[in-house]
């Protein structure tokens, strides 16, 4: 099961947190996360491009 | 971009059902490894959203507080509960809880793993906006999506400015501060916009709300 899922829709990334009832972190959740920031920075999300 | 949990609570923080049979050396490689993810998210350049509901604990908080506005639901309630461990806020809690509201009240939590309401935080500065539960999801939605269609590439040079900042001094966001600002006015964005302005002064009128696309 993950522990979170990410979503783009119209220029906005969406990242949510789905390991119920209190939702902690451990350390699948932070390679979740990880994976889910790569996710942004290559997508084409409004402002997730480098300067 | 947003960050939300599903269910009734953001997050109680870490999951410490392992922690008791782990080895310090594996604790401190595991929570390095925690602190250096909640790290990448802070340094997205693109502004980021939390939602908050229910509790938000521990890592949870720092997570969240990773993000650069946080809008809680009327029943949220914060809390460092990691003195009631013996432990501290070890992915980097306590001083982002005085960045942004003040060394007195990140000690206060601190010491005392008390739970904080929504309000508290919002009129200390950590939360941005406290909406009422129902609207959580519409009010977060809705801002993060109205910021993603602005200017963004000015948004990420905020942050970046910010960071410098946070990192240093005023003195060192003034030291980095036209690396990050001139290759603004080089964008579509800023070219049009600065255009429009003036346009709308010369003709003495109302600048128009711009349609950003994010060049």
């Amino acid at each position: 099961m993950s522990h979170l899922t990410v979503s783009f829709d119209d220029g906005l990334a969406t990242i949510v947190i789905d390991r119920p009832p209190q939702n902690r972190i451990d350390d699948q959740m932070v390679d979740e996360l990880a994976r889910a920031f790569t996710a942004v920075e290559r997508s084409d999300a409004r402002g997730a491009r480098a300067q | 971009m947003l960050v939300r949990s599903e269910g009734e609570n953001f997050s109680f923080g870490g999951d410490i059902m392992t922690w008791p049979d782990a080895s310090v050396r594996e604790l401190r490689a595991r929570f390095s490894h925690y602190m250096s993810v909640f790290n990448r998210f802070e340094h997205l350049p693109l502004p980021a959203v939390a939602a908050v509901q229910g509790l938000c604990f521990g890592g949870g908080l720092e997570l969240a507080l990773r993000a650069d506005v946080i809008f809680a639901a009327e029943s949220a309630t914060f809390g460092h509960p990691e003195q009631t461990l013996g432990i501290v806020t070890v992915p980097g809690g306590i001083y982002r809880v005085a960045e942004r509201a003040g060394r007195s009240r990140a000690s206060e939590w601190a010491l005392t793993s008390e739970t904080v309401p929504a309000a508290t935080m919002e009129r200390n500065g950590l939360v941005n906006r406290v909406v009422p539960d129902a609207d959580l999801l519409k009010e977060s939605s809705d801002f993060a999506r109205k910021v993603a269609r602005g200017p963004t590439r000015a948004y990420a040079a905020h942050e970046a400015l910010l960071h410098a900042w946070a990192v240093g001094s005023v003195a060192a966001a003034d030291e980095a501060m036209f690396d990050i600002a001139m290759p603004l006015f080089d964008t579509d964005d800023a070219r049009r916009g600065i255009r429009s302005a003036v346009d709308s002064l010369n003709a003495g009128r109302a600048s128009p709300v711009m349609d950003f696309n994010g060049h």
